[in-house]
This record gives structure tokens, sequence and C-alpha cells, in this order.
């Protein structure tokens, strides 16, 4: 259990709903709550109905906090025209709707309020593309650019493609979802046109505080090695000084859809399903060892003096050679209805946040993507960078810094 | 108490007092959040009405409707008698009954309205109403729109915010027409 969580429950006697809702709004020093007080809020128990996450704060809820089993990346195009007066107007509407659904409420325009009753836990957390800055007249961040090309395996499809806008909008309940998503779509009104959505889910029932790592539609445990963002690799996750003042305190979102064949993965028996991750599928401990926590061994060797952890191995390759080479994983399984013909349609989503992803995040996918038994079954379809941004303090708005 | 606007009057009601609600000096500085305080906090014209969730729908030409929940916090009844706004040549406001084939339609409320000591008033899409007549720009997404309401506590500044909306779109039956007009809010 991160520190976090642990605060999370010690807050669970607060008021949920309603009541909790207008505490989270009036109680806090005008500072907003620090990096640490992230969490949800409220009834986190079973169910966790009117479990909330603050909106307001330094960061934006859904990036540091523990994923919610259920999530929908939504993706939009700006108007050619638009300026920063169309994006204060759009950045103006969201933030007002996204604070009022993660709270509880109906949005001002929303005539299914019911809908928004069941927090569950919903963060919306916004991004922006590549064109954004500029278009309000201010600078990008250098990394804020699609990834270079990684032809081995990239098998990119342009629907799946860079976007301007993002909203990831995740939450305990498919329904609660559904309506924070289908409320912002239309509050946007003719401010963005929709390019995609991304739908995604982990197993709900091993979610939340303490809960292990999810495991992805390989049966494989993922996302095990994470920086301890909320400690010492805060400065990994977290823009600081040396980016643009209007990203203090936002991040950088690599988002991949990375299709997992499932039928040739049939075809392959556990043993060299576990050589080619390099970890245990029971456990997901690395193959030289018994703990899903504990460091692998990377030059152990067998008696013919083999690497124990293949050459090739994921874990192998994926391995940081410099401590910058980290970066936080929010992964979620996809499991679309298949194409005329085929049996599935599945991957994931790999969503990968991180200060700076040129630096952190391309050395680690330019060795997968030279060498890595895992690309035998998986191909990046899907591939968009940006810049999600700081949180919005006390009266103000997302991206305030950017377009006022 | 309509569900839209819970946990707003508190905070309204706090900063009426002069209060710190939320502890945010910032507090007005978006113009979603000014609605709300705007109403309440300008020169004391009004403490007697305070407005929550106040919004327009938004329009590119012609005419639109604005909605909010109105709170008298005095024991006597205030009415609301007129609007002014820069944002349209004509502001008036608006009941929504029953025409004789059945169907709702819009129409100016005689006398204004009516708030009853310590009572809500709720203007909402397909009910009483706030009508922009005769725009002089567009009304567009996420815009700020100013409208000062004549009441018999003094008049009552409001910021409401433009939104995009596909409801509200009752049928206008202007003052002494008898049929009803073509016009509709979108």
């Amino acid at each position: 259990m991160s520190a976090a969580s642990r605060r999370a429950v010690l807050l669970s006697g607060l008021a949920g709903g309603a009541g909790g809702a207008a505490l989270a709004g009036c109680t806090r020093p005008a500072a907003g709550p620090s990096t640490t007080d992230r969490g949800p809020r409220g009834a986190t128990g079973t169910g966790g109905a009117t479990a909330y996450h603050p909106f307001r704060g330094a960061h934006q809820s859904g990036i540091a906090d523990d994923p919610q089993p259920y999530a929908a990346f939504v993706a939009f195009t700006l108007p050619r025209a638009t300026g920063r007066d169309g994006l204060r107007r759009l950045l103006t509407v969201w933030t007002d709707d996204i604070e009022r659904l993660m709270s509880g409420r109906g949005t001002l325009v929303d005539q299914e309020p019911e809908l928004a009753s069941v927090t569950a836990q919903l963060t919306v957390t916004v991004g922006i593309g590549p064109r954004v800055p500029g278009l309000a007249g201010g600078v990008a961040p250098h990394w804020l650019t699609p990834l270079p090309g990684f032809p081995q395996v990239d098998r990119l499809d342009p629907r799946w493609g860079q976007a301007d806008l993002l909203l990831q909008i995740c939450a305990h309940s498919p329904t609660t979802l559904a309506h924070a998503q289908r409320r912002l779509i239309t509050a946007a009104g003719d401010l963005v046109r929709l390019q995609w959505v991304q739908r995604g889910f982990r197993e709900p029932f091993a979610s939340g505080p303490g809960a292990p790592p999810m495991r992805n539609l390989f049966g494989q445990v993922d996302g095990t090695v994470q920086p301890d963002v909320h400690g010492i690799d805060a400065g990994l996750l977290w823009v600081g000084t040396d980016g643009p003042t209007w990203l203090h305190g936002g991040t950088g979102l690599v988002l991949r859809r990375i299709a997992m064949d499932l039928d040739t993965w049939d075809r392959v028996d556990r043993g060299s399903r576990e050589n080619a991750i390099g970890r245990r599928l029971d456990t997901g401990a690395p193959v030289t060892g018994r703990d899903l926590t504990e460091a692998p061994d990377l030059d152990a060797v067998d008696n013919l003096g083999f690497h124990r952890i293949d050459d090739a191995a994921h874990l192998r390759r994926a391995h940081g050679t410099a401590p910058h080479e980290r970066f936080l994983r929010r992964p979620y399984s996809y499991d679309d209805p298949p194409e005329e013909g085929a049996l599935s349609n599945s991957g994931l989503l790999f969503a990968a946040y991180c200060a700076d992803p040129v630096r952190q995040f391309v050395p680690v996918q330019r060795r997968l993507a030279e060498l890595d038994l895992l690309n035998l079954w998986t191909k990046p379809i899907g591939s968009a960078v940006f810049a999600m941004l700081p949180g919005a303090s006390d009266g103000e708005i997302l991206g305030q810094a950017l377009v006022t | 108490m309509t569900t839209l606007s819970f946990s707003r009057p508190i905070v309204a009601a706090l900063a009426l007092a002069g209060l710190t609600a939320c502890g945010g000096s910032g507090a007005a500085t978006t113009s979603s959040s000014t609605s709300t305080v705007s109403a309440t906090s300008a020169a004391a014209p009004s403490t007697a009405l305070t407005v929550n969730d106040p919004w327009c729908k938004a329009a590119d030409t012609g005419m639109t409707a604005c909605f909010a929940t109105l709170v008298n916090r005095t024991d006597i009844a205030i009415q609301i008698a007129a609007g002014t706004s820069p944002a349209a040549e004509m502001v008036e406001l608006h009941e929504t009954v029953k025409n004789a084939d059945g169907q709702l339609q819009m129409q100016p409320a005689d006398g204004g309205f009516t708030i009853p000591a310590g009572q809500e008033f709720v203007l909402e899409p397909g009910a009483n109403h706030i009508m922009l007549m005769r725009l002089g720009a567009a009304v567009r997404n996420g815009d700020p729109v100013a409208i000062t309401l004549t009441t018999s506590a003094g008049p009552v500044p409001i910021t409401f915010i433009a939104r995009t909306f596909p409801g509200a779109n009752e049928s206008y039956q202007p003052s002494g027409s008898a049929s009803p007009g073509e016009m509709t809010h979108s």
C-alpha cells in the first residue's frame, strides 16, 4: 500500500458524495494539496460508489494515483482557425464540467445528473498535443512531438495517431465513465472534432490500494517496476522549472496502442512465454527470483552458460541502462470486437508518464524495437504524445498559464 | 432545490457574509465560477438574491435563453421585473406554457418573476427562463454573458457562461401575437 493510499483510507471517514464534495472544495488551504495528498476521498471500501478524487491541486488526478479499472482515452482535433481564445473557452467549459463530475454533480447543462452521482473515483485528466502550445502563443517542450519511428516494429495506423487534445477518463464504474465521456464530448461543441476513442480495462477485482500490478491479456503481470513518483522519483514524472512555465506540475504522456496476437500466443508453451518476458507467469517474479518485487539477476547463467534471463527477454531489453530511463506506467488492456474473419482484436493501451519522454522513454523503446522476444506477438498500431496539463488551483482553469 | 445546484448555496452564503468560502482570493478569475461570485459580491447591490449555476445556451444569431437558480435570502418576496444585457437589444423574462395544441410554448411572463421569501426560483430549459433577443453578436460556447436583472431588491448583475446545448428549442409566442413565431432558441 502506498503512502498516498494509506492517507486515503484515513480520510475515508469524511462524508462521501455531495457532502464530501463540499469539503473537498472548501476545507483545503488555498495553496491546494501537496503532491502527497493525492488519492481518493470518501468511502473507499467495498463498492466505493461515492469515493472521489480531488480535482484541484498542483497536479491533475489520474496520473500518480492508483489506476481505476475502466478507462477511455478520448482524442480531439482542433479546427484550423483555433487560437488562444478558442482554447480558453474550451478549457473554461471542461474545467467546470470536470470539477463537477469528479465531485458527483451533473454538469451545468446536464439533463441526467443522476448518472454523475456515483463518483466511483472518476478522474478526468486533460492533455494537449504538439500543435496546441503554438496556437496559444506559448512554447512547446522539445519532447512534445510524435515519437521517432521504430520501423522494426511499428505498424502505425493513422486512425490511432497524434491528436490535439486528450481526455483521459478513468473510473471504477463504466456507467460513470460513459456519462462523463458523453457530457465532455458534447460540452466542447464545435470547438473540437472527435478524433478517436480508445477504451481499456484492468481487473476490477484487483484494483486499488495495495493491489498487485495488472495482468495483460497474455496473462503476464505488467507494470511491475515503477518509479517512486510520490517520493524520490517525483522529478522523473513532473515537469519542473526546466520546462515551460505553463507546464510546471504537468507531465508527458506517451500513449501507444499495442496489438497483441492472442492467436499465435496460444501456440506458445508456458516455459517459452516466461522466457520471452523474463518473468514467471504465476507470480510475476523475475525468472531468477521468487518475489514480484525482487530485482532481476541479469548476470545469472544456467549450467550451459546461457543467461537465465534471455538476452532477448522483454525484461532485459526494457531494463533501464541509466537511472533516468524510467517512467510511470498505467496501462490498460483492450478487447474490442474482432474484425471480420478474425478471432480477436486485443492488446494493450500502453500509457507511460514522464517529464521528458524523449530522454526517458525513447531509449527504452529503441532497445525494445531492436530486440525483444515479445515483438513476435505484439505490434504497435497507434502512437501519440501529449503534455498533461498541471493541476488547476482554486479559481483557475486548466491550462490557465497557457491560454490566459 | 435542484440536484444541479447542491452545495453551491453554501458557498454563496459564505461569500455573502464576507467570509472566504474556498480560500480563494482568485476565485473570481474564471468565468465559470464568477457567475456565483459576481452575482453575490458585486458591491452588494443585492445580498438579498443569490444566483447559482447561471448559463446561457450558445447561439450564433437571433435569440437565446439563459438559466440559473435564484435564491431569495430575505423574508419578503422579491420581484424580478426586467433585465438588460450588452449582448442583446432586448431581455425578456419568459415562462413556458402549453398552447391550444398541447405543445409547450414560451411567452413573456406577465409581471415578471416573483420569488417568495426564502425560496428558490429555478430557471431551466422547458420552463421559466431569461430570453436574450436580437443578439448583437454570436454567443459562443465558453464565453461570459453579462446580464443585469432589475429587481425589487435592486439591480443584480450576473455573469452567465455560454454553453453548447441541444435542448431549449420551444417555439416562441411573441407578446401580443396570435400565432407562434418562427424563431426558436437555436
